[in-house]
C-alpha cells in the first residue's frame, strides 16, 4: 500500500514533525557511498521504516544497490554517537582506552575554539582537515571552512589514498571529467580495465547499473580485463585475467596492433581533436612559432610549417619528418606510432601473461567495432558514432605507474576517435548549456593558448591541465612539487617527517579536524597511520560511530547521519553522481527524514559556529560565495551569520530561481531538464584538443627534479616521459623466494570502504557471500601449496606486516593474484557488528615515497606477499 | 530518431569544429599573459577596495587594501596593486608563475565571481569593491 502511495506521489512531502498519523515518503539522498543515489525514505510515526530508490531521479534511476535499503540499520544502530565526548587518557594508541567522558556542546566548542584560535594566530597551516568521500554532505562545508581558516592542508580518506590521482588526472586532461564510462545507450563493445562501472559500486553506481543492464540486454559485448573476475568479470561476456598492475602494457600492445598492423585509427579525429599533428623537436618539446609562441604543425597543402590554428585540420600531417628552420621535427603521432612498436605481441604477453593471440583478437575486435568514420543522428543532431569504449578505474590506476596506466588505456579511445561521441567513452557530463530558465550551471571545456583542453567544470578549483610548474612544497602533502598529484601519501606516511625536513617545511601540523573519515583503516598500514595521528597535539573528530580513528581524538562530536541532515548539494553536480549519456540533468537535495536523536548536530552548522567563535565568519561566508558561486542577490553577506539550511536555500535560489528554494526542493526532491546531444556528445562541437603526447612532462620533471635534488631527493625520470609507457611496480621487481602472490584489494559491492561493515544487514549478507570476508586465491595455485577453502592463512609482505583470514579457492582469479575485499577487519569495541569481520588488506601497504608514484603520488596498491597456513578448519 | 551511417562520414564533423574555423576563439599567449594597458588613455582614477579573506588576509596590514587605479583598469592591474602592497610572500600564493594566477585564487568584482582579468573594469561611479580568497583543490579519496 505504501509503495502505491509513493508511486502516485500523493504522500511525498517535506514535513518532518512526527504526528500520530505520520506516514510520508520523503525524497532525499543516500549517503552509504559517494554515488549518493536519490531515495525515498518512508517515515511512519517519526520512524524511517523503509528506503527505496526515487523513480523520479536520474541519480540512481529509481534503483538502489543492496546498501541503500540497509541505511536504516546504520541510522538506528544503538552504537551511534549521540553525545560529545572528551578523552581523559592523554596516552593514545591502538587498543588504548581513551577514557571517554560525556561533555556538553558548550564545553566541547569552548575548548575546540580556543585551540583553533591559537593555531589561527600562530599559523593557520598547522590545521589539517581530513574528510571522507562517503559522507558527501561534508564536501562544501569542509572546503569552505578550510579556505576561511586559511589552511591548505586537507585530504580525504574514504577509500584511502587509493582513488583518483591517476584516474581523475587522466579523466580531466583527456575528457574534462572526473571519470569515464561507456556510452551505455549506444556502445556495442566495452573493455573494462580494472573497473566495475555499471556492475558494482562507484560513480553514478545505480544509474550505471541500470544503463549497463539495458546495454547488455541490447547486445553490448563487455570484456573485463582484471586479475579477479568479481562483480564486473562475473557478468561479462569475456573475462581476461591479467597480471596485477600491467594494464598499460596490454593497452599499448593493443594500440600497436591498431596503429601499426591494422591501420585502424581515426586520422581526422587525431588531426582535429588531439595534439597528434603538433611538431615535436629533438628536445621532446613542441616546435613553436617564434612570433605567436603557438605550436607548429605541418601544413600539407602549403608544404610548410604553420601555427596549429592557422591550418585546416584536414591539411595537418600526422606522419612524417620535416625540417623547420633547420630543425628536424616530427608530428607527435609519428613519434607515438614508432614508440608503440616497442610493444609487440610477444612483449605484451610476457608482461601481462595474456596470450598474444588474445591480445591480437581484442585489438581487432576493438578496431572492427569502432566503425571509424561513421555518424549517427540523435534527436535530430548528427554526431560521430564509435560504439566502442575502453574504460579504467581503481584497479588499473592504483599503481606506481598510475598516470600511464590510465593514459595508455584511454589512448585506445583517442586512436579510434571514440572519446565523448555516441557509443564511445564518455566523461561524466563535461559540458552543460545551463538551466533553461536561469542559465546558471553553464560550463564547457575551453582551449588554452596551445589549443589544449581546460576543463569547464570541476568539483573544486583543481584543473588538471595545464599542469602547473613544480615549486618547493608548502603543503604537508608536498603537492606543489608534484603538480599532477591530488591526494598525497605524506599526510600519513612513515617518512613524512623526513620529507618535511628535507624540504624545510616551515611548520608542522598540530591540530586535526576529522570529518567522518576512518583513515587508520582506509589509508595504509595501521602502525604508520597511528604514528601520524599521534603526532597531532589535538584532534577533534566529527563522527557517527566511535571508529578506530576517532579513538585517537581528544574530543569526539556526534554528527547527524544522512537521514537527519540537509544539503543543497547532496551529489557532486554534475560530473560525479549524474550518469553520462542522454537523459536528463538532475539536481536532487538531501533533507531530514527524521529529527536528530540525542545531541547530534549537523557538522556544517558546527563549523559555522566554530568559524564565528574563531573570528573567521566573514571569511567563511566569502568562501561559501566562492565554492557555491553565489551571485547577487544571493551571495552571503560577510557580516552576518547564517545557518546551513539558509545557505542551502540561497544556493538553490541562485541556481534555479527565487521560487525554487529549499522549501520547494523539500517538497519536490529534485529538479531536472532534458540533456541535448550537443552537451552529451560535446567533443564534435567544441574546439579543443587533448594531448596524446604529454609534452609538458619533460619540463615538469626537469623543474621538480632540480628542486628535489637540491633537497636530497631523486625523482626517477622514466615516470615523466612525454610518451606513455608501462613501468613496473615494486611488486614486479620483488625476487624474494616464496613471495609469489600479488596481493590487491577490490571493492566489495556489499560494502562502502570501512563505513558499512557495522551495518547488521550488510554484514549478514556479506557473511553469506563466499568472497566478502575471504582471501581469494586461484584454486590450482592454492592446491599446489596445500591450501583448501576455509583454511586460515597468514599473508605477509616483505616488511613482515601480515594479515590473517580464511582462504577461498576459486577459478576466477589469476594464478599469481591474491584478492581481498573492501576495507574490512575492524577492531574498535564500539563497532561490535564489524569487529573481527573480514581481512584488513590495507595493513599490507607501506606508506612512503618508495611505494608511491613519482609523478602523481598515487600509492601502489599491489604488494608481493608470501602465504602460510595458520590453521585448517577443514 | 537514431540512424547510423557508413564510414567516412565523421571527418567533416571533426574538421568543422577544429582550429582554423574557430581560430579567433583561441586566445593568444599575449592576451593571456600581457596586461591590457589601454587604461592610460583617461585621466580619471578609481578607488578600489580589495577585501582579503582566508589565508590571504594574513598578509594585509590593513584589510581591505585600498588602491587608486586609473579609469579603465583591469582586474590584473588590481591584483598587481594588491601584490605590491602585501609583498612577495603574498604574491607567491596568488600567482603560480608571473602572470599565472594560482588555481585556487578567486576574485569577486562587486559581488560577482569573475575570471575576466584582462578586460577593462566598467565602474559605475568612482569606486569598486573586490574580494579575494584562496580555495583549495579537491582531493580524491
Amino acid at each position: 500500500m505504501h509503495e502505491d502511495k509513493r508511486r502516485t506521489g500523493s504522500e511525498v512531502t517535506g514535513r518532518v514533525e512526527p504526528r500520530a498519523d505520520d506516514n510520508a515518503w520523503l525524497p532525499s539522498t543516500c549517503a552509504l557511498c559517494y554515488a549518493s543515489c536519490s531515495i525515498l525514505a518512508h517515515r511512519v510515526n517519526g520512524v524511517v521504516v523503509k528506503i527505496e530508490g526515487n523513480p523520479e531521479s536520474e541519480v540512481g534511476k529509481g534503483h538502489l544497490c543492496g546498501k541503500g535499503p540497509c541505511g536504516i540499520m546504520t541510522h538506528y544502530d544503538p552504537n551511534r554517537l549521540s553525545k560529545p565526548l572528551r578523552r581523559t587518557n592523554p596516552e593514545k594508541g591502538i587498543g588504548v582506552d581513551p577514557g571517554w567522558k560525556e561533555i556538553s556542546w558548550d564545553e566541547a566548542l569552548d575548548e575546540i575554539a580556543e585551540r583553533l584560535k591559537q593555531i589561527h594566530a600562530d599559523d593557520p597551516r598547522k590545521l589539517f582537515v581530513m574528510r571522507t568521500t562517503t559522507v558527501t554532505a561534508l564536501h562544501i562545508p569542509a572546503f569552505a571552512f578550510n579556505a576561511a581558516f586559511g589552511t591548505p592542508n586537507a585530504s580525504a580518506a574514504g577509500g584511502g589514498l587509493h582513488c583518483g590521482n591517476g584516474a581523475h588526472l587522466v579523466g580531466g586532461i583527456m575528457h574534462a571529467s572526473w571519470s569515464i564510462v561507456p556510452d551505455f545507450q549506444h556502445c556495442n563493445y566495452a573493455v573494462y580495465f580494472g573497473a566495475s562501472k555499471g556492475n558494482a559500486a562507484g560513480h553514478a553506481a545505480c544509474s550505471n547499473m541500470t544503463m549497463c543492464a539495458d546495454a547488455r540486454a541490447r547486445g553490448m559485448k563487455m570484456v573485463v580485463v582484471d586479475p579477479f573476475s568479481n562483480q564486473a568479470g562475473a557478468s561479462a561476456d569475456e573475462w581476461v585475467p591479467i597480471r596485477v598492475g600491467t594494464d598499460a602494457a596490454l593497452a599499448l600492445t593493443m594500440a600497436n596492433v591498431l596503429v601499426n598492423e591494422l591501420g585502424a585509427y581515426d586520422a581526422a579525429y587525431l588531426k582535429a581533436k588531439t595534439n597528434a599533428p603538433y611538431l615535436i623537436g629533438p628536445d621532446q618539446r613542441y616546435v613553436r612559432d617564434p612570433e605567436s609562441g603557438k605550436p607548429l604543425v605541418w601544413d600539407t597543402s602549403a608544404n610548410a610549417a604553420a601555427p596549429f590554428d592557422a591550418v585546416s585540420a584536414a591539411d595537418m600531417a600526422i606522419l612524417g619528418q620535416f625540417a623547420v628552420d633547420g630543425t628536424t621535427c616530427r608530428p607527435a603521432f609519428d613519434l607515438i606510432k614508432e614508440h608503440l612498436k616497442s610493444f609487440p605481441l610477444e612483449r605484451g604477453e610476457e608482461i601481462t601473461t595474456i596470450p598474444a593471440e588474445t591480445i591480437h583478437r581484442l585489438a581487432t575486435e576493438f578496431a572492427t567495432e569502432a566503425r571509424i568514420g561513421s555518424t549517427i543522428v540523435i534527436d535530430g543532431v548528427t554526431v560521430p558514432y564509435r560504439p566502442v569504449a575502453a574504460i579504467a578505474f581503481r584497479g588499473s590506476q592504483g599503481h606506481k605507474n598510475s598516470a600511464y596506466n590510465m593514459l595508455a588505456i584511454d589512448l585506445l579511445n583517442h586512436l579510434v576517435g571514440c572519446a565523448d561521441v555516441a557509443g564511445g567513452c564518455l566523461g561524466f557530463n563535461p559540458a552543460c548549456h545551463g538551466h533553461p530558465e536561469t542559465g546558471r550551471l553553464e560550463y564547457a571545456p575551453h582551449p588554452d593558448p596551445d589549443g589544449l583542453m581546460i576543463v569547464g567544470s570541476w568539483m573544486g578549483p583543481h584543473a588538471p591541465y595545464p599542469v602547473r610548474d613544480p615549486a618547493k612544497p608548502r603543503r604537508v602533502g608536498l603537492q606543489e612539487l608534484f603538480p599532477m598529484s591530488m591526494g598525497s601519501v605524506f599526510q600519513a606516511s612513515s617518512d613524512q617527517e623526513e620529507m618535511w625536513s628535507k624540504f624545510d617545511l616551515p611548520y608542522r601540523p598540530e591540530m586535526m579536524i576529522n570529518l567522518g573519515a576512518n583513515q587508520i583503516m582506509s589509508v595504509g598500514n595501521k602502525d604508520d597511520v597511528a604514528a601520524s595521528l599521534k603526532r597531532f597535539k589535538f584532534i577533534v573528530s566529527f563522527d557517527i560511530f566511535m571508529t578506530e580513528t576517532s579513538e585517537f581524538a581528544d574530543i569526539v562530536l556526534p554528527d547527524r547521519g544522512y537521514l537527519e541532515a540537509v544539503d543543497s548539494r547532496s551529489n557532486f553536480p554534475f560530473i560525479f553522481s549524474l550518469p553520462a549519456g542522454m537523459g536528463e540533468w538532475c539536481w536532487p537535495i538531501r533533507q531530514p527524514a527524521v529529527e536528530p536523536e540525542g545531541d547530534r548536530r549537523l557538522a556544517a552548522d558546527v563549523l559555522i559556529e566554530l568559524a564565528d567563535r574563531v573570528g573567521v565568519l566573514g571569511d567563511l561566508n566569502a568562501a561559501y560565495n566562492a565554492w557555491l558561486d553565489l551571485r547577487p542577490p544571493y551571495r552571503l553577506d560577510t557580516t552576518r551569520r547564517y545557518a546551513y539550511d539558509e545557505i542551502c536555500d540561497v544556493d538553490l535560489k541562485d541556481k534555479f530561481g527565487p521560487d525554487k528554494g529549499l522549501d520547494w526542493f523539500k517538497e519536490h526532491g529534485l529538479i531536472k531538464w532534458p540533456k541535448k546531444p550537443e552537451e552529451v556528445y560535446w567533443r564534435a562541437f567544441i574546439d579543443v584538443r587533448v594531448p596524446i603526447y604529454w609534452e609538458w612532462m619533460s619540463d615538469t620533471w626537469e623543474k621538480s627534479s632540480a628542486i628535489a635534488k637540491d633537497h636530497g631527493l631523486e625523482i626517477p625520470k622514466e615516470f615523466y616521459s612525454p610518451l606513455v609507457n608501462w613501468l613496473p611496480c615494486a611488486s614486479h621487481e620483488c625476487e624474494r623466494p616464496g613471495f609469489d602472490f600479488y596481493a590487491f584489494y577490490y571493492r566489495d559491492t556489499l560494502h562502502s570502504n570501512s563505513l558499512t561493515m557495522e551495518n547488521a544487514w550488510l554484514d549478514e549478507a556479506a557473511q553469506l557471500d563466499p568472497f566478502s570476508y575471504a582471501i581469494a586465491i586461484n584454486a590450482e595455485a592454492g592446491r599446489t601449496r596445500g591450501l583448501k577453502t576455509g583454511d586460515t592463512i597468514r599473508v605477509e609482505n616483505e616488511s613482515g606486516r601480515s594479515v590473517e583470514g580464511k582462504v577461498r579457492l576459486t577459478e576466477a582469479i589469476h594464478p599469481e593474484a591474491l584478492g581481498i575485499g573492501a576495507c574490512a577487519g575492524h577492531w574498535a569495541a564500539a563497532l561490535p557488528t564489524a569487529q573481527g569481520k573480514g581481512v584488513f588488506f590495507n595493513n599490507l601497504l607501506e606508506l612512503d615515497w618508495e611505494h608511491s608514484s613519482p609523478s602523481n603520488l598515487t600509492l601502489d596498491l599491489c604488494v608481493k606477499v608470501t602465504v602460510s597456513k595458520v590453521d585448517s578448519t577443514g | 530518431m537514431q540512424r547510423a551511417t557508413g564510414p567516412d562520414e565523421s571527418a567533416k564533423l571533426w574538421y568543422d569544429s577544429s582550429s582554423r574555423r574557430n581560430a579567433q576563439r583561441t586566445p593568444t599567449r599575449e592576451s593571456v599573459e600581457a596586461h591590457d594597458r589601454s587604461t592610460g588613455t583617461t585621466n580619471g582614477t578609481v578607488t578600489v577596495r580589495i577585501g582579503l579573506f582566508g589565508f590571504l588576509s594574513t598578509f594585509a596590514a590593513d584589510n581591505p587594501v585600498v588602491a587608486k587605479l586609473p579609469e579603465g583598469f583591469t582586474l590584473r592591474d588590481a591584483i598587481e596593486a594588491l601584490c605590491a602592497e602585501c609583498g612577495p610572500d603574498c604574491r607567491s600564493y596568488i600567482e603560480d608563475a608571473p602572470g599565472l594566477l594560482a588555481q585556487g585564487f578567486r576574485i569577486f568584482l562587486n559581488g560577482s565571481l569573475t575570471d575576466e582579468l584582462d578586460v577593462p573594469v566598467e565602474v559605475d561611479g568612482t569606486s569598486a569593491e573586490l574580494e579575494v580568497i584562496l580555495v583549495m583543490a579537491n582531493e580524491a579519496g
